[in-house]
């Protein structure tokens, strides 16, 4: 299955333009945490997982997932290095294999599944983080609540722009998976 | 380059124990160790990329003039056009210098903890996490910051040092679940610790004798007991709750940081370790 590529974005090859992406979550991430609602907001590393396991399948949506995680980490969190990789990782390789048996759907499916996936994505965080000692995040269960609403609905909303730009980085124009993001 | 894989997941697998073992050796070397020095350093070299990415959101407004232009005329015209902007720039710019002195003599005027020496810092990055009260503030080791030193600014406690590299400092928020702080009730005169119940939550005062009547609005302050990670009299928050519920050991007590943490722009650490 051979990606077809634009002209235009010749000069930049498909292995070049994810990492470009991820650096580009890096650095966009800051200007999402101000847009937050209810102390919450959209998680960027989150969506690049998904939609990399969306346009890339099971192995590579686990890969770059553990790439993303691995620098979620790096940011200014108290959490231990290799949660966010852990997490992204199975949530990357999840959503990948999920998308096998749902390349052929409607053009709204892959804002649908980057909802469901973020909020989904969101509570195994917790409950990861709770497994390696971080009781602490679930004290208030209502906060949690709002934190899975709230990332869905952003994670979901930011979809629309993010899933076309994220399978022109992996090189996926022109393929069945077209169909599905 | 994109076909599809038949083969194990091995990588997927190798991911997964690659993280699996980072978590471990990080949550054992609590807070050192390897991990975390290579976390400093790595974080050390993202800040500038984090930088320039938060110079990119901002609308820049150089203006380029034409080269074609020729003649004294149209290059005096094209140097006053220059002057002229600078000056607006400089009148736009006088009402945001204003204000920035006017947050910061608020926020860094201290009425309390006065015989200790202090380190002020500008608040740099907050945490990308949902979970995590953090910030990141422009001082660190270099500047004589450690980890536990207290983070104040003029109405209250903010929170403690987590952890240092040479230039910057994260400061674990007074409202993280992680938190734990030993306080008195000023009217009341009992002691509590505090217990952070995430961001925007108020604070669970744990400890307070069952029968015990906060007032409220009642102010809480850090109690200063000997080995105390604080200093004595740091106003930590205001009582919005308070109850005894029948059958409980102990009254349930809620209060509400009284520093904005939401809204931090400069900070004061101050150099007091217990």
């Amino acid at each position: 299955m051979k990606p077809m590529s634009n002209p235009s974005t010749q000069w930049l090859g498909p292995r070049l333009r994810m990492p470009l992406l991820l650096v580009g979550v890096l650095i966009l991430q800051p200007v999402v945490d101000h847009l937050s609602l209810a102390h919450a907001h959209a998680d960027l590393f989150l969506l690049f997982a998904i939609g990399a396991g969306l346009v890339g399948g099971a192995e590579r949506g686990g890969l770059w997932g553990f790439v993303a995680g691995l620098l979620a980490d790096l940011q200014p969190v108290t959490t231990p290095f290799g949660l966010n990789a852990l997490v992204l990782t199975m949530v990357g390789f999840a959503v990948g294999q999920g998308s096998e048996a749902l390349v052929r759907g409607p053009w709204w499916l892959g804002t649908a599944v980057a909802t469901a996936t973020s909020a989904l994505g969101t509570l195994l965080y917790v409950a990861v983080a709770i497994l390696v000692g971080q009781g602490g995040l679930l004290q208030d269960v209502r906060t949690v609540a709002t934190v899975v609403a709230v990332v869905a609905v952003a994670d979901g909303t930011l979809s629309l722009p993010f899933l076309p730009v994220i399978r022109w980085a992996a090189g996926r124009t022109g393929t069945a998976r077209r169909v599905m993001v | 380059m994109y076909r599809r894989s038949s083969r194990p997941m091995l990588l997927v697998v190798l991911c997964l124990l690659t993280s699996l073992t980072l978590i471990t050796v990080d949550s054992r070397a609590n807070g050192g160790g390897v991990v975390n020095r290579f976390r400093s350093s790595a974080a050390g070299l993202l800040a500038p990329v984090e930088r320039a990415g938060g110079t990119v959101t901002h609308p820049i407004g150089n203006f380029v003039y034409s080269t074609f232009h020729q003649g004294d005329l149209q290059s005096e015209n094209a140097r006053l056009r220059r002057e002229n902007q600078q000056l607006r720039g400089q009148q736009l710019l006088q009402p945001d210098y204003q204000n920035q002195l006017r947050v910061l003599e608020e926020q860094l005027r201290l009425d309390f903890a006065t015989d200790v020496p202090t380190v002020a810092a500008q608040v740099i990055d907050t945490s990308p996490s949902n979970f995590d009260s953090t910030i990141v503030v422009d001082r660190g080791s270099d500047n004589g910051v450690v980890k536990n030193m207290p983070v104040v600014v003029a109405t209250g406690l903010v929170g403690r040092v987590e952890s240092t590299d040479g230039r910057r400092a994260v400061v674990r928020l007074v409202t993280d679940p992680g938190v734990h702080v030993a306080v008195t009730l000023a009217q009341a005169n009992v002691n509590a610790i505090t217990a952070g119940a995430g961001p925007g939550n108020p604070l669970d005062l744990n400890l307070v004798p069952k029968g015990t009547k906060p007032g409220q609005d009642e102010k809480v302050f850090t109690s200063g007991l000997q080995g105390a990670a604080y200093p004595k009299g740091i106003p930590v928050a205001r009582v919005v709750q308070a109850s005894s519920p029948p059958g409980a050991d102990f009254a349930d007590v809620r209060a509400r940081p009284t520093a904005d943490l939401s809204h931090l722009q400069y900070v004061q650490i101050l150099q007091y370790l217990p």
